[in-house]
């Protein structure tokens, strides 16, 4: 098994253990905590191309790390 | 030592017109019961933290002690030890800016009336990143005074020295066993060709000048002249020569990956990412200082990924285990901050209300992979020893220890090593 983080020394998992449909214009985060926020710009396989709403830049992301931000949580964020 | 801090920073922008509140945007004002229960929930004992200068220090003498007496009330009550960060980049309106000299006494004065008022406090940073405060304030134009020019720099970075090793006699006159845990920024500046040599020669001078002056070491025979050229007068610099308290302090220094730079040939700088790392940087700190270390700052915001965090701290770790692998006296290791911070994306330039997701919880105080990964490493490591020897541990005085015997003992044998001190310090208050 390669380690590819140290993730996998703490045993974090960033996987949203559910199923969602993950398509460009989404907003996402690639955790469990509401920032960063990212615009999904494009999806190909396993990964999404996003784009952090704040700085503007761009990143890959994991999908299977991919929620959508729900739009009640933008009401309480940064509150 | 494994801490974290609540961030408190309290610069000025716009001119004056806009007061920049960390506590205040990071909802600490309205969750530190929750805030100190999340420091507790990561097994830490140590935070750094500090009650608002601007809301505290009210006038000339004149204070305001009622979030003060609330927190740190309960600090003690958890027996949680605060490192005490009496300044964070602000001065109060009253005060002005750091160009002001009457700052260092009006600050002397505010540090002792804080340690009368909270004797079982031991540790302090009286004023955060000294450097820093005067690069960012008076020279970079960026906040309380603006300033841009040399001269700013110099008033300024005098005015914040001198406030902090006042601050530290006077709070030694109160509790003699106080130890000083400097927060600064430690940097490196790289040539990009060998016209850059000169000028990366002189700012790798210039960067040791807060500290220089601080611990009372005689700065680089350029800097002598740079500072006497801007303003310094020979007694304003001897009297940091004649007023070292290296003995009581520290050596906490502060790595973030943008405290690297390149330099090009006229002078100008760019961020260059890390290179040389924590380890080798403070190498070269401690070559000079000859002090006990301890990493007070670091953090870099969550990712796309999810685990840059993560990663980084792993890093930063492995470098300070490096250096006291190497027989440097390393006595501590800081996350910070505990949540994440509001605009430090523009270096609180601009008050745009942007999360930076840099804590360890966000500003739900939800826990970060980061957070979880802090815990997780303080339970692991928390037992070994840092120095390596049993001889070499920091002699600290828990709140729950506060006044009993051993604790009275240690204050007192404190008193006469200070009486000592001063008795033989040819150069006082001068």
């Amino acid at each position: 098994m390669t380690l590819s983080s140290y993730s996998d020394v703490f045993a974090i998992s960033h996987d949203r253990e559910h199923h969602e449909d993950i398509h460009a214009g989404d907003i996402v985060a690639t955790g469990q905590n509401l920032y960063p926020q990212y615009e999904v710009v494009a999806v190909n396989g396993e990964k999404a191309w996003v784009r952090n709403v704040h700085s503007g830049v761009d990143g890959l992301a994991l999908l299977s790390r991919c929620r959508k931000v729900a739009p009640e949580a933008f009401r309480h964020a940064a509150e | 030592m494994f801490a974290t801090g609540i961030e408190n920073s309290i610069p000025r922008i716009q001119h004056g017109r806009i007061r920049v509140d960390q506590m205040e945007s990071c909802g600490h004002y309205r969750r530190w019961r929750e805030d100190f229960d999340l420091v507790q929930d990561l097994g830490l004992s140590y935070l750094r933290y500090g009650p608002p200068l601007h809301t505290t220090l009210i006038g000339p003498e004149r204070y305001d002690w009622e979030f003060a007496d609330v927190t740190f009330a309960e600090l003690r009550r958890r027996n949680i030890i605060p490192i005490v960060d009496l300044c964070h980049f602000g001065v109060p309106d009253w005060i002005g800016d750091f160009q002001n000299p009457d700052f260092p006494e009006q600050f002397a004065r505010y540090a002792r009336a804080f340690a009368e008022r909270f004797r079982w406090v031991q540790l302090y940073t009286p004023v955060n990143e000294m450097f820093i405060c005067a690069q960012f304030s008076a020279k970079y134009g960026w906040w309380n005074e603006q300033g841009t020019t040399e001269r700013t720099f110099v008033t300024a970075l005098k005015h914040i020295v001198r406030a902090n090793v006042r601050a530290m006699q006077e709070i030694l006159e109160v509790r003699p066993d106080a130890i000083f845990v400097q927060s600064e920024s430690s940097e490196y500046f790289h040539a990009e060709n060998p016209a850059a040599i000169k000028p990366a020669e002189v700012m790798n001078s210039s960067r040791f000048l807060s500290l220089d002056l601080n611990y009372g070491h005689r700065v680089d025979s350029e800097m002598y002249e740079y500072l006497l050229d801007n303003g310094m007068t020979q007694d304003e610099y001897h009297f940091f020569l004649g007023n070292s308290l290296r003995h009581h302090c520290i050596l906490g220094n502060d790595y973030y990956w943008t405290n690297e730079h390149r330099v090009a040939a006229d002078g100008l700088t760019r961020a260059s990412g890390e290179i040389f790392g924590y380890c080798e940087i403070t190498r070269q700190y401690y070559a000079r200082y000859r002090l006990p270390v301890m990493h007070t700052e670091t953090n870099i915001a969550e990712g796309p990924s999810g685990d840059e965090a993560v990663n980084w701290l792993w890093k930063e770790w492995a470098n300070v285990l490096r250096l006291r692998n190497d027989g440097v006296p390393t006595v501590g290791f800081t996350w910070y901050s505990l949540t994440d911070q509001i605009d430090w994306d523009v270096g609180l330039r601009e008050q745009n209300n942007r999360v930076h997701p840099v804590g360890l919880y966000d500003l739900n105080r939800q826990i970060r992979p980061v957070g979880r990964s802090y815990k997780q490493l303080v339970s692991d490591w928390g037992a070994v020893l840092p120095t390596q020897s049993i001889c070499l541990t920091v002699p600290i005085v828990p709140p729950s220890e506060f006044g009993e015997q051993a604790a009275q003992r240690h204050a007192d044998d404190a008193r006469q090593l200070r009486d000592v001190e001063l008795a033989t310090t040819t150069d006082q208050m001068s």
